[in-house]
């Protein structure tokens, strides 16, 4: 009656116990959530031996977000969480939002913000608006921990650093500053239960109204999250919702990407949503800030 | 790889039964615990068929591992009607009123996810229920039917 090859099921209590499961099984699996991994094991795409359930380690679902604390949030914590949670929505606006844009309310319920980065997915959700606030990972193995920006995290599809034994602990979001702005934007085929034909997070820091320092993030549109330089170039020192900043600031995107045809839209088609996404999300932006 | 014994809580029962760890919640529930109103549809995640409350969370059983639910409580579309007397919950009822079934495949997890957006949020309006439905798939009703007795079950007094 089932499809999946055969392994060996672990679910150790504490994080001492998953790593030393991880640097001691061989051909070892982390699985969270599963709404990845199960998949891949049905699709036949992975064959672990050993399968390491971390959804009981206590340090993997800690959640803070006090105030001028930023937020940290443990890798298990469920997309679903992130969604409904108010002080993400209130601090982190753009990410809870992506969190809740993921799959559909079953997935969300299931799947962790660190099974969506570890997945290194070329359309995942969560990464740019991570990047677009400065989020920063603490990866974890038997040999101690290290601590790297989710940008220099993903380094291709479905390819990040992590290396043998090392699994993502800790997602740490720093306090955004008063007069940063970020919106988190996607064009799919329909509203839920989709893969992204392109997303993209903007980043403003404003002051009195002029643009001081920007950021653009792309996804979908390469192997891994695209880090715009023409677009921060185009608005920077410009005033915020000026019309022909947007439209230079759309045209600079689309000059950046150059993204594939495949069977949820063409790579023209795809330069298209780029432009759109920018102009919409920078236009919202305005609206939010003056 | 061997089959173990193991305790899952189950519509408010524990029962034993004989789990290898790559079995799924879905077929476990369906050819072990003989309870077949959960269906496999897609077997992907895409579909929603397979959706039970684990915990007080609507889930996929497809893409849930059996053996990962043990000490957890796990409520199916069976676990939902009066376990005493076998009536109807009211999603239930109100599925079958306002004719939100026409070949049924997709009504187990249309209702169980239904049902728990009912147990969270009582007063739902038509757009908390579509996206509470919106990783349900229906290939027959439209939907329209559905969000209707949704909304009469809210308008009848809920899931409890
Ligand atoms: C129907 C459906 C729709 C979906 N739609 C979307 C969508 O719109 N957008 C989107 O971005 N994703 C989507 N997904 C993918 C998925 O739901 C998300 O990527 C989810 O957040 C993954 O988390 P998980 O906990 O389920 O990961 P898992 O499946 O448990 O793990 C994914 C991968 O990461 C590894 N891993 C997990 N946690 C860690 C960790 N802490 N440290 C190291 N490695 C780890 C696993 O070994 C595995 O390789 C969809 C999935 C399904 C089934
Ligand atoms: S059978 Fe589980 S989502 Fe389709
Ligand atoms: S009633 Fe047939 S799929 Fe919904």
């Amino acid at each position: 009656m089932n499809i999946l090859t055969p392994f060996e099921y672990f679910a150790p209590a504490t994080l001492d116990e998953a790593l030393e499961l991880l640097a001691t099984k061989e051909n070892a699996k982390v699985l969270a959530g599963g709404t990845d991994l199960m998949v891949q094991l049905k699709e036949k795409m992975i064959h672990p031996v050993n399968v390491i359930d971390i959804t009981h380690v206590p340090e993997l679902n800690e959640f803070k977000c006090e105030e001028g604390q930023g937020a940290v949030l443990g890798a298990c914590t469920t997309d679903a969480f992130c969604e409904f949670s108010e002080e993400l929505k209130a601090k982190f606006p753009a990410f809870a939002y992506a969190a809740g844009e993921i799959g559909g309310p079953q997935v969300r319920e299931m799947g962790t913000i660190g099974g969506n980065l570890a997945n290194s997915g070329p359309s995942a959700e969560t990464p740019a608006s991570l990047i677009c606030y400065r989020a920063q990972l603490v990866l974890a193995s038997k040999n101690g921990e290290r601590t790297i920006p989710v940008e220099d995290f993903i380094t291709g599809n479905r390819k990040n650093c992590l290396e043998a034994g090392e699994i993502i602990k800790t997602i740490i979001l720093p306090e955004p500053a008063a007069n940063t702005f970020v919106k988190y934007g996607y064009v799919g085929m329909r509203s839920s239960m989709e893969i992204d034909i392109a997303n993209m997070c903007i980043r403003l820091d404003v002051e009195d109204g002029e643009i001081k320092d920007a950021m653009c993030v792309m996804g979908s549109v390469a192997i891994k999250p695209l880090i715009s330089e023409a677009v921060p170039a185009a608005l920077i020192g410009t005033k915020v919702g000026d019309e022909e900043a947007i439209k230079a600031a759309a045209e600079a995107a689309q000059s950046e990407v150059h993204p594939i045809t495949d069977v949820r839209a063409s790579a023209a088609y795809r330069v298209d949503v780029i432009g759109a996404l920018c102009r919409r999300l920078l236009r919202e932006l305005a609206a939010e800030i003056n | 790889m061997k089959k173990q014994i193991v305790t899952l809580n189950i519509n408010g029962e524990d029962m034993d039964l004989r789990i290898a760890p790559m079995d799924v919640l879905a077929d476990v529930l369906r050819k072990e615990a003989g309870l077949t109103g959960t269906k496999k549809g897609c077997g992907q995640g895409d579909c929603g068929a397979c959706t039970v409350i684990i915990d007080g969370k609507a889930v996929l059983s497809c893409l849930t591992l059996a053996i990962a639910c043990q000490g957890k409580k796990i409520t199916t579309i069976e676990g939902i009607a009066d376990q005493k007397t076998g009536e109807m919950n009211p999603i239930q009822k109100a599925f079958l009123n306002h004719g939100a079934v026409q070949c049924g495949f997709c009504t187990p997890g249309m209702i169980m996810s239904s049902y728990n957006l009912l147990t969270r949020n009582p007063q739902p309006t038509r757009a908390d229920i579509r996206r509470a439905l919106s990783g349900n798939l229906c290939r027959c009703t439209g939907y329209l039917l559905i969000f209707e007795a949704v909304e009469a079950c809210a308008a009848e007094g809920g899931v409890l």
